[in-house]
């Protein structure tokens, strides 16, 4: 008997080895815990392009010229582009660049609130390149809102997929942010967001504390300490990213894999 | 007895300066006030040569918040394949919102919103199709927040040019939950294919309130019938300050358009 029980805990001892090793979470999980993946399948990985000012300032502030960017944005292959902070403006005169730019692009505008500036907002934009069947928002705080848009991982649009995008810019929202966004992660969608990077340890294991098995990689970081960072349950995976720098614009390339 | 009135007036006096400082230092006094406008485009503006341009000058010269579209191509042939919507939008600064009923002439046709401000939420509703139904027809469910912080949910839909039973069927959808959220404000525009006198909706719509008046809608050029209408709901909390058919010769359907308050 005494033998037997020996044997049942070492046993046990090694499961529950084996079970810290194999399950992974965003806290101890800097590579995304990329080790037993599967071969990369690209006819299932999701191509998004991410522009952003590179000193961290607002991508289209009112009235600014936005040849540049155009250029920039025409010459990417991606099917998804995400615009990190647009401005918009309602107040007499209605400023709204992000739809501009969607019509020169043949993209379908969609933005997601975040922060008031004055007679308006700041906030990213999706550029789609379908039409759009749902669009949702989840408020985090007065200055930050998660905005979901139902799309599709590659252009046939035969696999559905939740994108989702948030910028964190109040430390206090950070803890929030985890929260209201553990149920998208749980129903797997995917984040594409934008924080400072000296708060994305916390955030990581604000989000590992309720959801089991996320992956959270950072791509890359403007002048101002803000990081784009991309945020999923397992069933997404980053495979690739890259980013360039062209005059005041950096537009970071990520192919995001669907793994089931 | 007159110091004992003096007192008594000057209290009264006291009492009415009180109120009289709540009504003018409350902001707002709790209402939303939103114009808005319903327009069937005839096919993405055929009557105009398929050019977006009259349109924008439209909605620029009425300055809507709100603007409920019908009959909207996108990248259809016939309309030379362009996006309507998004070129409409980028002409007017507004955000636009398109919702797909049926794909069609390599392209997809159906109905949309054009808000002045953010959507938060959209979502589109397919609309029953029974026996007798002609062509898919969808409800496009939109939730504006406005700078008073007051989330409005607007509609644009189009029923079927078909009978007025396939209409009814439809219109049941629109009194759904997925379109009505306990006493949350709507505000429902569109092309109704029915005149007031049928049940789609002199019996469909009973829950709603009717902004403006029964003049005639249609078509533009000489208006024999209304079928184009503004509802809000629900109906006890909504006031209509103005209503007005607009002719026009862009499309076959008149515009009309309003200035509703809601009160909170």
């Amino acid at each position: 008997m005494g033998t037997l029980n020996r044997i049942m805990k070492t046993v046990c001892g090694y499961g529950l080895l084996v079970l810290l090793v194999v399950l992974p979470s965003c806290g101890d999980n800097e590579g995304g815990g990329n080790g037993s993946l599967p071969e990369w399948d690209k006819s299932k990985t999701m191509h998004i392009a991410v522009a952003g000012k590179t000193d961290g300032s607002s991508l289209l502030a009112s009235g600014e010229d936005d040849a540049g960017l155009l250029s920039l944005l025409r010459s990417r292959q991606s099917a998804t582009l995400l615009l990190k902070d647009c401005e918009v403006s309602y107040g007499n005169i209605t400023v709204n660049p992000l739809v501009s730019l969607a019509y020169e692009l043949r993209r379908i505008p969609v933005f997601g609130k975040g922060m008031p500036v004055e007679g308006g907002y700041s906030g990213n934009g999706f550029l789609l390149d379908h039409t759009l069947a749902a669009q949702t928002e989840k408020e985090v705080s007065g200055n930050c809102n998660i905005k979901s848009v139902e799309t599709f991982v590659t252009n046939n649009e035969t696999l559905d997929a939740v994108l989702a995008t948030l910028s964190v810019v109040n430390q206090e929202d950070v803890e929030q942010a985890a929260g209201a966004l553990a149920s998208l992660l749980r129903d797997g969608t995917l984040v594409v967001g934008f924080m400072q990077n000296s708060w994305l340890e916390e955030f990581k294991a604000a989000v590992a504390q309720r959801v089991d098995g996320c992956r959270l990689e950072t791509v890359t970081a403007y002048a101002d300490g803000v990081s784009l960072f991309v945020l999923s349950s397992d069933k997404w995976v980053l495979r690739e990213s890259a980013s360039e720098e062209e005059g005041a614009y950096m537009v970071s390339d990520l192919q995001v894999e669907q793994l089931y | 007895m007159m110091r004992k009135n003096g007192l008594l007036m000057k209290r009264v006096v006291c009492a009415c300066l009180f109120c009289a400082f709540f009504l003018v230092a409350i902001p707002g006094g709790a209402a939303t006030r939103i114009k808005v406008l319903d327009f069937n485009i005839r096919k993405s503006g055929e009557l105009a040569g398929y050019q977006v341009k009259p349109f924008a000058d439209l909605i620029l010269e009425e300055k809507p918040d709100l603007v409920a579209l019908q009959e909207v191509d996108y990248r259809m042939s016939r309309s030379g394949n362009k996006d309507f919507l998004t070129e409409l939008a980028a002409n007017t600064g507004m955000f636009p919102v398109f919702a797909k009923a049926i794909e069609t002439d390599g392209g997809e046709y159906g109905v949309a919103v054009l808000s002045k401000y953010p959507v938060a939420n959209s979502k589109i509703v397919p609309l029953s199709a029974p026996d007798g139904t002609k062509e898919r027809r969808v409800a496009l469910v939109c939730d504006v927040e406005f700078p008073d912080g007051e989330m409005v949910r607007f509609v644009s839909t189009h029923l079927d040019n078909s009978t007025d039973e396939v209409r009814t069927e439809m219109v049941r959808d629109l009194n759904s939950s997925n379109v009505i959220s306990g006493n949350n404000p709507v505000l429902l525009c569109g092309d109704f294919n029915a005149t007031p006198q049928e049940d789609a909706v002199a019996a469909g719509m009973t829950r709603w309130k009717l902004v403006g008046d029964v003049a005639n809608t249609f078509p533009a050029s000489r208006p024999t019938s209304k079928i184009d209408y503004i509802f809000a709901y629900p109906s006890s909390r909504w006031n209509v300050f103005s209503y007005r058919v607009g002719g026009n010769t862009i499309s076959d359907h008149c515009y009309i358009i309003s200035e509703v308050e809601w009160e909170r």
